[in-house]
């Protein structure tokens, strides 16, 4: 299986990811213009004891280093503060909108990879077909979530009625925000697929498998289709990111719970706390993504070599 | 066997006037010009040619798979009395693979290196429809068995990569039969092997046409074809020039270009003589027949310039390690070509980068031109390093696709140390010249060259620096038999004028027969044998060099079941 | 003779996704808003409170949503009238230091807990508490110094100097009275869980989502004003977070919820027009949106600058042009609906560019440079006025190019800048800027003195961001939070409100208003002096 001491150097180097996150996040808002305390208490003229006591309490004028070694020791422990705007737990304010915006994430994922799979398998080496279909994903990739997700609401929410406007639970509540959110990767995913599925189709191999008697649909789906999503796997992280980032768009246009809204809410309002420990959430989302992309890898295509990647 | 080389048995291929066409319209090019074919049961007709005489695509053509763009013409084309001219796609695919097998080269890109060896298998069996769902796996055990591949059921779960080449071509050929075809269309199935292998494959195909299919053999290797094929068709240029029964071919060919393809070959068997040029190709300075017989007994005289003595290189890898040389000695003279033969795993490639300095080796030393060579830092190495040069195999992937002619070799010249700052076309023409490439060359990119040409530019670029030193790494494989004599005549040509000592390394027996003053027999590793080329050909010492000899084909004779010569264990 | 099937790893993960997706979500649950109807009322909102506890929250919908769950210790009407609410009566100290109130009978908060003096106590010791960290409401009562439980149903506060907008103060929202056996059982966690005495009864928050709240059926004791005593007519109030408006525009005409607030001020003329929908509005009592000038700095330290600044821009074709009507032009300091609004300042300056221009050059700047604006000794009279894009709702981002436009055209530079919050700060407290701009809403015309104050400076928790420093201001401003004769009160702002337009201390452009969308089912809906939506009176008609 795989082999231990790759996966604990990987394992290793995630960890290393997100310390380096930590760092950068702690150093990035001390280095940001502005008194930081002021902006979290926004602009509503707080009383000068107001501001002292909430500096106070965040430890804000201690020196530098001992706000990194009070910052560092809570880290280890896993408590990551509480967020001052909402006078919640940081952990508990990212741990209840996880959900719904995992939960979009992974829809939007698997609706763009099932359409992508669909119009690359159909399109390949099939050139009339193809300019159309290259046409009108380029069109979805270009389009702002914000423009499509507002388009379908008005079409499909006010003036047809089939889905809700906000929230909604269950399934239904979930296409049109994952259909949206899928718009912009199906246009990036099929082309990667499409191009190496037609590479997959010119080699020696699918000569081979047409000489045995196989037909042109099941030679794209059991030969040319593995081929193509090696590179796949490999734009998987970079979909999650793309993914989360665009979550913040469409939650904001359909009005769902979700990290994104937490996440625009905090770095407006400056809620320190708060931003740490989405960025936190982040980089351990994407270094475990990461090392996941890795496994697959050597999943999917048996010719990786341990001796090539130790 | 009848007078005329046929074999008894029915006609399962007809082709009359077979002509093949791709592009439509102006651009519209026929590649075959009026092909006629027949295929009996039983019997092993050869395609011979060389590359863009239109016999693969011939081949193809009688699977129905000539590709997009073509247009396929013929008075007659049966299989078995079933007229497919007019066939469509369905028809053409229930054929496929249950009448009509294609095997291909090189298993490793011909068989789906992401799914296992059992998959491919039974994927033909899925197709027409053989075995049921539960006995495919243990069907496809069975045909990697029928083929000889050693521990079947482990290595139908295995994937292509994970086996030798010679497994690879027997499950490839295991594929291609699982559905039990009358004919079988093998295009080039022993390139890319070893000598070795390749017997191993030839006598597979033989036992297969000797059990009744009709073998229909494509290749340019006419040692391959003289031991399996029954009749001979020579292709050029899309046309059939002559068709005969196999020794009444090669003994006396009628027809010009079927002589001239004769000639070029470098036998094994023949001591060295210099080619005659074909008609109307660019004329290397010929030097016609010089007799180098004192030469090649091994007494040259000249200083030695490349010393290797007792190099080891271990390579990692899981459960110990691979030795892939030790112990590896040999001297070089001035002016001598040490031609070095080995099979894949021998571990010549990793002589020549040791040699080149490439790779640090673990044990032993390399001294060149009698100075320390191994052991030291690149940037110690810099003077010396303009006099040991490389010419590879694929010079297409050695030059950057981008460049002209004139800046390949011109940055050989940079680099060297030896820069002649503004007057670079004069040295750059010059060279070209050398290797036989006129000045009109200078401005083409690798593209628009030929195999040939690539190679003497690959040629001139590493004679820019003026090295003493050549290292030649299978130089000529990957190219047709004529241009390999007209490239070889190049070699010759560069060590007359230039008195350049080469070391040249290859598994083919001829090219290395032809070339070498000394030849050193590489296996596993280790030295086996050397000595001056006549000696170790015609009177071999190691056994390795006698077995190494004796699987070279022999026209003529006709093979022995494979069950009679047992090769040694890890050898397949 | 079908292909066999060939199960790949990735096909399988792919259908493994879709199922667990399938599962996690529910599949099956129909299409529809909120919860079902029976009585419920669907409020969309643009913003979603930080907190609901009204003491320590700062921000507007707090206050807004608060209101249906707290009730305040007085009433104020749309007249600027104090009456009876949670106290019955109440006494002022002659020197008006000391407030006495006397409570009502019968009072109980949602948790079933009495309503005596020691709850109003409680809470507004919790207001102006150290560890409660009151970002608004406890700079309101800097002046309150403690209360005394004189009995169960006497409450005496007590004030460090005298205060005319105390009662008005705590007619607010931000002063609704909370359960102090809540207060003490979530202290830290307010925000999360209030409780007040309020017709509704706080049920649930799902953030992000929606807050829920439940009719209160103990409910006997709204004030005056109120159609009807008893609790409210529905069932509950949904109130769901739809920040975009576009979004919450069309879930309102498409019936998915059936009152909208923050309607943009485009779509007003469609709601006004459209069948089965009205547009409900109501005017913001306070500051309207103001641009406060830089007067300590040139150069703006210059009145005919200023004066010139304020003649050559058209406001009221702006105002028009961005808000089609749903937004008055505003003249004063003060809205009109602020108690002390002057009617005296409409129309007290024309648009007069020659004016303007003449100033300018009287005023020594009557260079131009290649662009076209002026210039005095080689500088360019340059107005910086940065903004934070988060607070840029009704397109106020458009409205301040607009102004700069105008500017230009009589040769001033405006430069209009994004800024985010913690540049913008630094530069609002260093007062490193020529123009800041902000409305402000509050009923009580004390806000002008916190906008004009010297003593209420930006460091000092007043919006005084410039450090204006008139003597005259100061003193009627301050006699008119002391005093609460209200002719005399009306006098002093009056006076105070021509005197900012006089020496263009500030320049006003418009005045602020609720614009809540409702569909016609939905009956009663009204609005508090704060021009926030009251839910008491509100129900369905089927």
């Amino acid at each position: 299986m795989l082999p231990l001491r790759w996966f604990a150097r990987r394992l290793l180097l995630a960890a290393t990811v997100v310390f380096g996150a930590a760092n950068a996040v702690f150093f990035a808002f001390r280095l940001l213009p502005g008194d930081p305390v002021r902006s979290m208490l926004g602009s509503t003229n707080p009383t000068p004891e107001l501001v002292e006591q909430v500096r106070h309490e965040l430890a804000l004028d201690e020196p530098l280093a001992v706000q990194y070694g009070r910052f560092m020791r809570r880290l280890f422990t896993g408590d990551l503060g509480e967020s001052f705007q909402l006078q919640q737990p940081v952990g508990e304010v990212i741990g209840d909108q996880l959900w719904p915006t995992v939960q979009l994430a992974t829809a939007a994922f698997a609706l763009a990879l099932l359409a992508a799979v669909t119009l690359a398998v159909l399109t390949a080496h099939r050139p009339r077909v193809r300019r159309i279909v290259s046409t009108l994903e380029l069109v979805a990739a270009s389009t702002p979530a914000f423009w499509t997700g507002m388009l379908l609401l008005a079409l499909l929410s006010f003036r047809w009625k089939w889905f809700p406007a906000m929230g909604g639970s269950g399934a239904v509540g979930l296409v049109l925000p994952a259909v949206t959110l899928a718009a912009g990767l199906v246009g990036v995913f099929s082309q990667v697929l499409r191009e190496e599925m037609e590479r997959a189709l010119e080699q020696p191999f699918v000569l081979t498998a047409r000489a045995r008697g196989s037909g042109e649909t099941a030679i794209r789906l059991r030969h040319a289709l593995r081929h193509g999503l090696i590179p796949l796997v490999t734009l998987a992280g970079w979909a999650m990111g793309a993914l989360f980032g665009g979550a913040v768009v469409v939650e904001s246009v359909f009005s769902r719970q979700g990290l994104g809204q937490v996440t625009a809410g905090a770095v407006a309002g400056r809620d320190l706390p708060v931003v740490t420990g989405m960025v936190l959430v982040s980089a351990l989302a994407f270094a475990l993504i990461n090392l996941a992309v890795d496994v697959l890898y050597r999943i999917v295509d048996p010719r990786i070599d341990e001796r090539s990647i130790g | 066997m009848g007078v005329d080389g046929s074999r008894a048995g029915d006609a399962l291929l007809r082709v009359e006037d077979l002509r093949i066409s791709f592009g439509h319209g102006r651009h519209r090019t026929e590649v075959v010009h009026g092909v006629d074919l027949t295929l009996r049961a039983g019997e092993c007709l050869a395609v011979v040619g060389e590359s863009g005489s239109g016999k693969t695509v011939t081949g193809r053509t009688l699977a129905g798979l000539t590709g997009p763009g073509a247009t396929v013409d013929a008075r007659r084309l049966d299989f078995d009395g079933q007229d497919m001219t007019a066939a469509g796609e369905r028809e053409w695919r229930r054929i496929r693979g249950a009448e009509i097998g294609l095997v291909l080269q090189d298993a490793l890109v011909s068989l789906d290196p992401l799914r296992r060896i059992g998959a491919e298998i039974e994927e033909a069996l899925a197709n027409h429809g053989v075995g049921t769902r539960r006995d495919r796996p243990g069907r496809a055990v069975e045909l990697l068995r029928e083929v000889a591949v050693p521990e079947p059921e482990w290595r139908a779960r295995q994937f292509p990569h994970q086996l030798s080449g010679g497994q690879r071509q027997r499950a490839l050929i295991a594929s291609a039969i699982a559905a039990g075809p009358r004919v079988l269309i093998a295009d080039e199935p022993t390139t890319a092997l070893d000598m070795t292998v390749q017997e191993q494959i030839l006598d597979l195909l033989a036992a297969r046409r000797d059990a009744g299919t009709a073998l229909l053999l494509i290749s340019h290797d006419l040692a391959v074809v003289a031991r399996l094929a029954d009749r001979i068709a020579v292709m050029h240029d899309g046309r059939l020039v002559e068709t005969g029964p196999t020794e009444r071919l090669l003994a006396a060919p009628t027809h010009p270009y079927t002589r001239h393809l004769l000639d070029a070959v470098p036998s094994a068997r023949r001591p060295r003589r210099s080619v005659v040029p074909a008609a109307g190709a660019s004329t290397a300075a010929g030097n016609g027949g010089v007799d180098r017989t004192d030469v090649s007994h091994g007494q040259a005289t000249g200083a030695v310039v490349l010393s290797v003595e007792g190099v080891g290189k271990r390579f990692p890898a899981p459960g110990g390690g691979i030795d892939a040389l030790s112990g590896v000695s040999c001297t070089l003279r001035a002016g001598e070509t040490l031609g070095v033969l080995g099979e894949s795993g021998s571990g010549k490639s990793t002589l020549a980068q040791v040699v080149l300095g490439l790779m640090e080796p673990d044990e032993g030393a390399v001294s060149l031109l009698g100075r320390p060579w191994s052991g030291r830092g690149e940037r110690s190495r810099a003077g010396l390093r303009g006099r040991i040069q490389l010419v590879q195999q694929d010079p297409l992937s050695s030059f950057d696709p981008r460049w002209t002619v004139e800046r390949i070799v011109a940055e050989a010249l940079g680099a060297g140390g030896r820069r002649a700052a503004r007057g670079h076309r004069p040295r750059i023409t010059e060279l070209l010249g050398l290797v036989g490439l006129g000045p009109e060359l200078l401005d083409r990119g690798p593209r628009g060259l030929s195999g040939g040409q690539r190679q003497r530019v690959a040629i001139a670029r590493a004679l820019a620096p003026e090295p003493d030193v050549l290292v030649c790494d299978e130089p000529v494989s990957a190219l047709d038999v004529s241009v390999q004599a007209q490239v070889l005549d190049v070699f010759e040509h560069v060590r007359e004028r230039l008195g350049v000592a080469m070391l040249f390394i290859s598994h083919d027996l001829g090219v290395v027969r032809h070339v070498s003053d000394r030849v050193a027999v590489m296996r596993a590793g280790r030295i086996v044998e050397t000595g001056p080329v006549e000696r170790v050909f015609t009177r071999p010492e190691h056994p390795w060099t006698r077995q190494l000899l004796d699987a070279l084909p022999r026209p003529g004779t006709s093979p022995t079941s494979p069950a009679g010569r047992s090769m040694p264990g890890h050898v397949s | 003779m079908s292909p066999r099937r060939h199960r790949t790893v990735i096909r399988r993960a792919l259908l493994s996704a879709i199922a667990l997706a399938c599962v996690a979500t529910g599949c099956g649950t129909g299409p529809g808003g909120g919860d079902g109807r029976d009585g419920r009322i669907v409020y969309a909102v643009d913003t979603q409170p930080d907190c609901l506890d009204p003491q320590i929250s700062p921000y507007d919908v707090t206050a807004a949503l608060g209101r249906n769950i707290f009730d305040s210790l007085v009433a104020m009407d749309a007249d600027g009238r104090i009456g009876p609410w949670l106290a019955t009566s109440w006494q002022i100290s002659r020197d008006g230091r000391t407030y006495t109130f006397r409570l009502r009978e019968g009072v109980r908060f949602h948790d079933g807990t009495a309503l005596d003096a020691a709850a109003v106590k409680a809470t507004l010791d919790h207001t102006v508490a150290p560890q409660t960290k009151s970002q608004y409401a406890a700079g309101l009562i800097s002046m309150y110094t403690g209360a005394t439980a004189v009995d169960a149903r006497t409450v005496r506060v007590a004030l460090s100097r005298p205060y005319a907008p105390l009662l008005q103060v705590l007619s607010t929202a931000t002063f609704g009275i909370q359960s102090p056996t809540a207060l003490r059982a979530n202290r830290g966690r307010t925000c999360l869980k209030p409780v007040g005495s309020g017709p509704f009864v706080f049920a649930g928050w799902a953030r992000n989502r929606r807050i829920e709240l439940d009719r209160n059926p103990n409910y006997a004791w709204a004030p005056a004003g109120v159609d009807h005593q008893g609790p409210a007519w529905a069932a509950g109030l949904t109130v769901e977070f739809i920040p975009e408006a576009a979004s919450r525009f069309g879930a309102l005409s498409s019936g998915q919820v059936d009152v909208a607030s923050a309607v943009p001020p485009s779509h007003t003329g469609r709601l006004r027009h459209a069948d089965g929908f009205r547009l409900l509005r109501a005017d913001q009592p306070g500051a309207p949106y103001t641009l406060l000038l830089n007067v300590n700095r040139a150069p703006l330290d210059d009145v005919r600058v200023r004066r010139a600044l304020q003649r050559s821009v058209r406001l009221d074709a702006l105002v028009k042009a961005l808000y089609s009507g749903a937004y008055d032009r505003a003249w004063s300091t003060l809205t009109p609906a602020t108690t002390g609004y002057a009617a005296t300042t409409e129309g007290s300056w024309p648009y007069d560019p020659d004016e303007a221009a003449r100033l300018l050059d009287e005023a020594g700047w009557t260079g131009r440079d290649e662009d076209g604006y002026r210039t005095k000794g080689g500088t360019r009279l340059t107005l910086h006025w940065p903004y934070m894009t988060s607070l840029m709702r009704d397109q106020r981002a458009l409205l301040g190019q607009g102004i700069q436009a105008e500017a230009k055209r009589a040769g001033i530079d405006v430069r209009f800048t994004a800024l985010e919050p913690g540049a913008y700060l630094e530069k609002a407290l260093g007062r490193d800027a020529d123009i800041l701009a902000f409305s402000w809403n509050r009923a009580e015309p004390d806000i002008m003195r916190s906008y004009f104050d010297s003593g209420q400076t930006g460091d000092k928790g007043g919006s005084n961001a410039f450090g204006i420093s008139d003597p005259r201001l100061d003193d009627w401003l301050r006699e008119a939070s002391a005093t609460r004769d209200p002719a005399r009160r009306a006098v002093l702002y009056a006076q105070a409100q021509s005197r900012v337009n006089q020496q263009v201390l500030a320049l006003p452009v418009y005045a602020p208003a609720t614009l809540v969308g409702a569909a016609d089912r939905v009956r009663g809906v009204t609005f508090d002096v704060q021009a926030y939506p009251l839910f008491h009176d509100a129900r369905l008609e089927d």
